[in-house]
């Protein structure tokens, strides 16, 4: 039967298109490296320093399994997706000089705490309450839990700070992207995003009204990657910058005190940095990165430490990670206002972004970093920048996009409410 | 003899189908109050509708509105002759009370005492088998009821729209946005609801956002930064279907408890009436404080409703959306015609031909009463295009959402003006089907973004 093999051939074909077309996306993992015995200490040690995730032993097993089994046999498929679905779940490399680290590494200190000698700063919550720029109470019932609306010159504070950061970004020759904030699932997933349709961080559509897909883009990180995705790139393009200005959706829930307010919410604005490099780009991108967070908070006075964030802090995909974190005087605590990442080639295997090195494909690496978060910053602003005397000082640098004003007083242009009493 | 009325009026009821489930958010029922918290009771003015009973006729004829207004009525009958039943009741019961009063401490033994005990009885019993069937009565009306149109301005046109400004000639060409945009880079459209603005095109998103922020801030507008999500009572109360998933997106419910079609979450962008309405429903302001003059910048999502790829469809838009809260309905139309000069002068200076028309009767939504529609023409369509608009709506959603101001210690309904004076895709795609070709206009320009700089 000489055609039996070549009909056996067809039929694999077929069930690989097939397969192929509906999961859309096979992330290519570096095999060689990450199912070399030799290298299961080191990728165990990985685990173990990071967040625990992945299990290097069911891999190495599973890899030994698809090498005995024929690419033939009806297993195959079954076996292979096994392995790469465990694949996935493995972090990325560590930095070798965060390796050891088991705390934050202070980076560097900017501006002074400051001084507010016999006044205790207030809260956030409270200086806009007193000077009527915020609403979050009784909102739970039109437009649910954790809302908020920003009211007069607090609007205008936003759009200002957005402005700011567009500014400076296109200045640095940034490419401005806007865009969406519905997603299908498997962009997400190739972020390195977990998606299951209960009690996740992540927001969906009905599946029954809009079909099962789609998804509420947590930052536009995953917006850009869904952009880039198989995308090949002439290497005299790279490193390309984009920023792109989005809403942010979140719909993981916290009751811890330090993240009270509108501290975590699950609606934001926010600007992000993106930059597609080649390998050996990657580091000073990231270096660059952070001098360009560090230049954008640094004339806004709050005072701020830059991290170097050791293992257990970084998520899947990041290589390496700096945090910065803004003291904010009325919390009396520090808070995470920014992070970037050089999340190296993690990301690029799973969306499929290349570029052409001397006439052969290789993966590009990818970093990202928040430019301006609006909650956060505005918390970090208005605390360190309140006077006792109940107006807020707006920086030098943000003056100009408010119109020239060097403050914010109490906002008598939107009433105040009273909720009416229910009968029936 | 009270019982033989008591079947006539059920009958009547069941003739109306009245126990056919229906769904609202904004009201909820007497029967199933329990398992639903009743945040907002809406305010119903059927009775002063069919006071002028053939202008209202005359108003869904004009809007072809497909309402049966004999049904409404039945409804609204049945529902009142057991509220007078009840009413008569209640009397009935008050009155043997007071006579058993008195006559409880004099003859507590009596036969007259025993017969008043009896009848009191009785009453009771009826109450409270009343009180089901005119739980559901009312539902049934108010339900019915909360699908009746706006009243129309008397500015609205009937069968055509009104062309009231024109600013320069149509473009000639024949060009479509998403070819254009593609050659120039600045559009990457994978489909309605999935698309992105590329370089200028992003830099053009925001700039024309900015610069209608800043006109709207310079005529003493108030600016808000609003959340995305609403609830279905608010989707309502704003005129549209809560169910119906062509209207507004719904979210998945991913908590443990019960799904309930009439309380999800909807995302409807910062940048809508709902968002605003959820702001203000079930609130008192004083009467002082009005006007209120409000505007937003932020997205709108609403699902496309065509499969054809275009940004004219999209799903996801960058808006500005202007709120404005009067007392009375002159103050209302003063303030429509201050807006649309303000517009008349923003929009021309962008350079584009567009007009301003009033939209007819039977192409208003059903809570709108006047609407001016800012329209630019698309090469691709050959048609103009909506890229802006400002609705009246009188007292309509605030007597559905109870947003009420207190004035001689009376409370009393704002007349509501609203719109999206600006859709950032439909502007986009305008500019770039125009003749000369696309560059980056001034308006957007970043040099612009320094409020202080004219």
């Amino acid at each position: 039967m000489i055609f039996y093999p070549l009909f056996r051939h067809l039929t694999t074909l077929k069930s690989k298109f097939i397969r192929l077309s509906s999961t859309a996306f096979v992330p290519d993992i570096d095999t060689n490296y990450y199912c070399n015995t030799e290298n299961a200490m080191e990728i165990g040690n990985n685990i173990k320093l990071r967040k625990g995730v992945g299990d290097i032993k069911l891999v190495m097993e599973m890899y030994k399994v698809l090498k005995t089994t024929p690419i033939t046999d009806a297993s195959y498929e079954t076996v292979r997706d096994k392995l790469y679905k465990e694949l996935s779940c493995l972090p990325n490399k560590t930095h070798p000089s965060v390796l050891k680290n088991l705390e934050p590494n202070v980076v560097r200190e900017i501006n002074q705490k400051r001084d507010f000698q016999e006044h205790t700063p207030l809260e956030f919550s409270e200086i806009t309450r007193r000077l009527n720029l915020v609403r979050t109470d009784k909102l739970g019932n039109t437009c649910g839990h954790k809302s908020y609306y920003f009211l007069g010159e607090l609007a205008e504070l936003e759009e200002a700070l957005i402005k700011y950061t567009v500014n400076k970004l296109l200045q640095e020759n940034f490419k401005l992207v806007s865009v969406p904030d519905i997603l299908p699932s498997h962009v997400l997933k190739s972020c390195g995003m977990t998606v299951n349709n209960d009690r996740t961080q992540i927001y969906s559509l009905d599946p029954v009204h809009h079909g099962p897909d789609l998804y509420l883009s947590g930052t536009a990180e995953m917006s850009l990657a869904g952009l880039l995705m198989n995308t090949k790139h002439s290497e005299k393009d790279l490193p390309m910058k984009l920023a792109a200005v989005s809403r942010c959706f979140r719909a993981e829930t916290s009751n811890v005190i330090e993240e009270r307010g509108i501290y975590r919410v699950h609606q934001f604005t926010k600007v992000e940095m993106f930059a597609v490099t080649t390998p050996s780009q990657s580091e000073s991108m990231l270096e660059y990165l952070r001098t360009i967070q560090e230049e954008l908070f640094s004339p806004l006075g709050f005072s701020m430490k830059v991290l170097d964030m050791p293992p257990h802090e970084l998520g899947a995909p990041a290589y390496r990670k700096y945090d910065i974190e803004a003291w904010m005087p009325g919390r009396k605590n520090y808070g995470e206002i920014s992070s970037c990442s050089n999340c190296t080639d993690y990301q690029a295997r799973r969306l499929h972004i290349k570029f052409i090195h001397n006439g052969v494909d290789d993966y590009a690496h990818t970093l990202n970093g928040t430019a301006c978060a609006v909650p956060r910053m505005l918390i970090a602003l208005l605390e360190t920048h309140q006077d006792p005397k109940g107006k807020i000082y707006i920086p030098e640098v943000l003056q100009p996009y408010m119109n020239g004003r060097k403050y914010i007083v109490k906002n008598n242009s939107v009433p105040e409410l009273k909720l009416m009493k229910i009968k029936r | 003899m009270m019982r033989k009325t008591l079947t006539s009026v059920f009958r009547k009821a069941w003739d109306c189908k009245i126990l056919q489930t229906r769904h609202s958010a904004l009201f909820v029922s007497g029967a199933k109050a329990t398992e639903n918290y009743v945040y907002i009771t809406p305010h119903i003015d059927f009775p002063e509708k069919t006071h002028q009973k053939d202008a209202f006729v005359k108003v869904l004829q004009r809007r072809k509105a497909d309402i049966d207004l004999v049904k409404m009525e039945n409804l609204w009958k049945i529902y009142q002759d057991l509220n007078t039943k009840k009413a008569d009741y209640i009397k009935k019961k008050d009155e043997i009370s007071r006579q058993l009063g008195k006559l409880i401490k004099k003859e507590p033994d009596s036969e007259e005492t025993k017969k008043l005990k009896m009848q009191s009885d009785f009453i009771k019993e009826n109450i409270k088998k009343l009180k089901g069937h005119l739980w559901s009565a009312e539902e049934a009306a108010i339900v019915e009821f909360l699908k009746m149109p706006n009243y129309l301005h008397s500015r609205t046109p009937d069968e055509n729209n009104k062309v009231i400004y024109t600013h320069l000639s149509k473009p000639q060409n024949c060009k479509h946005h998403l070819e254009v945009g593609k050659e120039l880079n600045m559009i990457d459209f994978k489909k309605n609801e999935n698309y992105y603005l590329l370089g200028s095109g992003a830099v053009f998103e925001l700039g024309a956002k900015f610069y209608f922020s800043k006109i709207l801030k310079d005529s003493n507008f108030v600016q808000f930064s609003n959340p995305d999500f609403v609830k279905s009572l608010v989707i309502e109360g704003c005129g549209k279907d809560h169910t119906n998933p062509d209207l507004s997106f719904i979210l998945h419910h991913n908590e443990d408890t019960k799904v309930n079609v009439d309380s999800r979450l909807h995302l409807t962008g910062g940048g809508s009436l709902a968002s605003f309405l959820a702001y203000h429903a079930k609130n008192v302001m004083y009467a002082k404080v009005f006007p209120l003059r409000y505007f937003t910048m932020g997205r709108q999502y609403v699902p496309a409703t065509s499969n054809e790829d275009s940004l004219f469809n999209v799903s996801q838009s960058s808006v500005v959306e202007i709120f404005g809260a009067t007392k009375t309905e002159q103050d209302q139309d003063n303030f429509f015609d201050e807006l649309i000069d303000i517009l008349k002068l923003a929009y021309s200076k962008l350079g584009y031909h567009f007009r301003l028309s009033l939209v007819s009767a039977d192409k208003l939504a059903m809570w709108e009463s006047l609407r001016v529609s800012i329209e630019m023409y698309s090469t691709s369509l050959k048609d103009y295009v909506e890229v802006g608009n400002v609705s009246l709506s009188g007292d309509f959603i605030s007597k559905r959402l109870m947003f009420m101001y207190k004035e001689n210690n009376e409370n009393k309904f704002p007349c509501l003006i609203s719109g999206t004076v600006l859709n950032v895709p439909k502007l986009l795609a305008c500019a770039l089907e125009q003749d000369a070709s696309f560059n980056v206009p001034n308006f957007v320009k970043i040099e612009r973004y320094f409020r202080t700089e004219e």
